[in-house]
């Protein structure tokens, strides 16, 4: 390529020196990196936590299904959770990671992806209240999860802290190593950027409402988002000054381990499974198959508003998650529950019902509808778990945690990914700009309910065996063909999403319309 | 915090992504600091019921509030003096709005010295007591929601100077406002329980 006898520009300098491939190649990064477009922004979001999810998924299917060994004091130091050596990638260091990213590092930032994109696009609107501090959310996410997997490989021992364990692995008088540091670190990053999307969401849903859209008729997700976001407003903080509580202790040596009543802080700003943030998992669920439903069915949900008013209740009842005694025990997945955090099952148990009177007036068949199938299935094996370890008597802390596992697996892990698999599917048109091609929708969709099913029956199986210390093997297996199609599941969408953009990107211009507004 | 016309929804009222967004992020911030204060009281209750004899405060310190109260004074400087630049906004005086929003500007950096002054102070070990561990924590918030609310009352000034916050549009130099309050309201909890709950 040759400069002409004009006075050469910048740009022509620069495709002199680079060529028009890679000049394109450079505008198509730097339109990645430098944009604000929620679409956009939300299929990065969206694509790291699959990524993260597929990978996370396959390490919890290999670990998930040596429980059994672990369980008969083959891996460890006698105990399942014990950790023996300082370094090296032991049993309990690879299951912490795995099952704290699933659902810190996928779940919740999945939903909020999803949510960023659909939300404007339901309720009328061209854009979040603030684009600019989306990307920000965007990339504080990316460097969290980046963060993230750095504490679990640098060999200066595994962390202290497992925010589904106790107090007990925190260091006391001393230092604690780097991996804590950058645990909490990359855990206080992704919270943050999670508040901030989470606020970006509310005020949106609250501003950007189009004419005549009433805040009671805004769509099943968008509902679900608004709720969810406006009680993660008042729990995401808790967490937050939990986070700094532990980093301060930890990295300076600190006495939270051993003091007096730290059981009780912990559980109430720092264990994910007696947190509400435990609970909100369940909402976006809600939102989505209550979005397939309307869509599907061509009509609103039976009832009118009443399917909005129990998922709002849900909601409100997640924070009774804070009135728990400061037990693991109290929690919502052990069999040993309290009665006020079980409450959230009522408005659940009813929305169930007013989903399935919506069906009963006629639908279109379609993929989708396994998300209505499955979520209701997934709660009634939970349910069916939860009722075989009353009738034995399990007790969740000393004789269950196997147990706990399962419920973790079903109701934290399983359940979002069934709904979220398919609610990408069933939205892609709205947030990829096309659909997601039927036979990989149905696959993943297929291969998520079947890993969750069987992966469910397999832990919960292991957990009631009349002798917890025996070999069971093809019950082990079980759960590890259920991780890996849960994996697999991920993997898949990510495929479709990746296919879908490839497909769209080349007339998807939206990037290049500028926002007239200065805005935040 | 926009600047530009904000849109108009079915009541007709206009809606204020920057006042909405503000409050949220004042409701977060105080239930940051609520929440520590939960954390602190738990503690200093389990430590007492457990141990009767021992006390949750460092017995041998003398604890002087005297910088603690200048803090809360300071703040509450900062808060009136916001209030004033906003209402000097709303009726049109982008002067006194101006000079409002600069000494907000100028107490907020005082305080937050005060309180960089107080962590200093103290030279304790995190690990020393329980009790410190929850106050560096407790301090650290405090000072997060003084920075928070320089950067926006700042943003505020910067808006108010270039016309791009005005009498039809104060939203955004109300979502200052509503931060600055926001950490007085953390202070509060702070110097309530640090420095009077004894």
């Amino acid at each position: 390529m040759s400069i002409t006898a004009s006075p050469a520009t910048s740009a022509a300098v620069d495709q002199a020196a680079f060529g028009d491939d890679a000049l394109d190649a450079l505008d198509a990064v730097e339109s990645w990196l430098a944009t604000t477009d929620h679409r956009r922004l939300g299929r990065i979001h969206l694509g790291v936590a699959l990524l993260a999810g597929a990978l996370g998924a396959v390490l919890l299917a290999f670990v998930g299904q040596r429980l059994d060994a672990a369980a008969r004091g083959v891996l460890g130091t006698g105990s399942w959770l014990g950790e023996s050596a300082a370094a090296g990638f032991s049993f309990s260091r690879v299951f912490n990671a795995a099952q704290t990213g699933l659902v810190v590092v996928v779940v919740v930032p999945m939903f909020l992806a999803l949510a960023s994109i659909v939300v404007p696009r339901q309720i009328g609107a061209s854009r979040l209240a603030f684009p600019r501090v989306h990307a920000f959310v965007v990339w504080c996410y990316v460097m969290g999860v980046a963060l993230f997997a750095t504490a679990f490989l640098v060999r200066t021992g595994p962390p202290n802290v497992d925010i589904f364990g106790s107090t007990g692995t925190l260091v006391t008088g001393v230092q604690a190593n780097k991996a804590t540091d950058v645990l909490i670190a990359s855990l206080a990053l992704i919270a943050i950027s999670t508040l901030l999307g989470f606020i970006n969401i509310f005020t949106t849903v609250l501003t950007h409402r189009r004419a005549g859209l009433l805040l009671d008729l805004v769509r099943p997700f968008t509902w679900a988002s608004f709720v969810t976001a406006a009680v993660s407003i008042i729990t995401i903080p808790a967490h937050l000054s939990g986070l700094l509580l532990l980093y301060i202790d930890q990295h300076f040596g600190g006495t939270f381990g051993s003091t007096e009543g730290s059981e009780l802080v912990w559980s109430h700003l720092v264990r994910f499974t007696t947190r509400p943030d435990m609970y909100l998992l369940v909402i976006p669920v809600l939102g989505i198959v209550g979005e397939i439903i309307v869509s599907r069915t061509g009509r609103s949900l039976l009832g009118g508003p009443v399917a909005a008013y129990l998922v709002g209740v849900a909601a409100a009842l997640s924070l009774f998650a804070w009135l728990g005694g400061g037990t693991a025990g109290d929690s919502f997945l052990q069999p040993t529950n309290r009665w006020f955090t079980s409450l959230i099952v009522i408005p659940v148990a009813l929305l169930v019902l007013v989903w399935l009177g919506s069906l009963a007036g006629g639908f279109k068949p379609d993929v989708s509808l396994l998300g209505a199938v499955g979520v209701p299935l997934l709660l009634v094996l939970a349910a069916v778990n939860v009722l075989i370890a009353a009738a034995r008597g399990l007790d969740g802390l000393s004789q269950g945690p196997v147990w706990t596992i399962s419920q973790i697996f079903v109701l934290a892990i399983g359940l979002p990914v069934v709904a979220g698999v398919i609610g990408i599917g069933e939205l892609a048109p709205l947030a990829l700009g096309r659909a997601i091609p039927k036979p990989l929708a149905g696959l993943a969709a297929l291969a998520a309910l079947g890993g969750a099913v069987l992966g469910t029956v397999g832990l919960a199986a292991l957990a009631n065996r009349n002798n917890p210390t025996s070999s069971a093997p093809a019950l082990s297996a079980l759960v590890l063909l259920g991780g890996l199609l849960l994996a697999a599941a991920l993997a898949m969408t990510l495929l479709g999403l990746l296919s879908a953009e490839r497909l769209s990107g080349s007339n998807d211009a939206s990037h290049l319309v500028p926002f007239a507004e200065e805005n935040l | 915090m926009a600047a530009t016309p904000a849109p108009v929804t079915t009541t007709g009222r206009a809606t204020t992504p920057a006042l909405v967004a503000a409050l949220a992020g004042v409701v977060a911030i105080v239930m940051s600091a609520a929440a520590l204060g939960g954390a602190y009281a738990t503690t200093r209750y389990q430590i007492r019921r457990s141990n009767p004899g021992e006390s949750f405060f460092p017995s041998t310190m003398t604890f002087n509030n005297y910088a603690a109260f200048i803090v809360f004074f300071t703040l509450i400087l900062a808060s009136l003096a916001v209030g004033w630049g906003v209402t000097s906004l709303r009726i049109g005086n982008r002067r006194w709005a101006g000079a409002g929003f600069g000494i907000a500007v100028l107490t907020d950096l005082a305080a937050l010295n005060i309180m960089w002054f107080i962590g200093n102070g103290w030279e304790a070990a995190v690990n020393a007591l329980p009790w410190w561990l929850h106050v560096y924590a407790l301090l650290t918030i405090a000072m997060i929601a003084g920075v928070v609310a320089l950067v926006s009352v700042g943003l505020g000034l910067a808006r108010v100077i270039t016309a791009q916050a005005n009498a039809t549009q104060p939203h955004a130099a109300l979502a200052a406002a509503w931060l600055q309050h926001g950490a007085l309201a953390v202070w509060v909890i702070v110097y309530l329980l640090i420095f009077l709950y004894k």
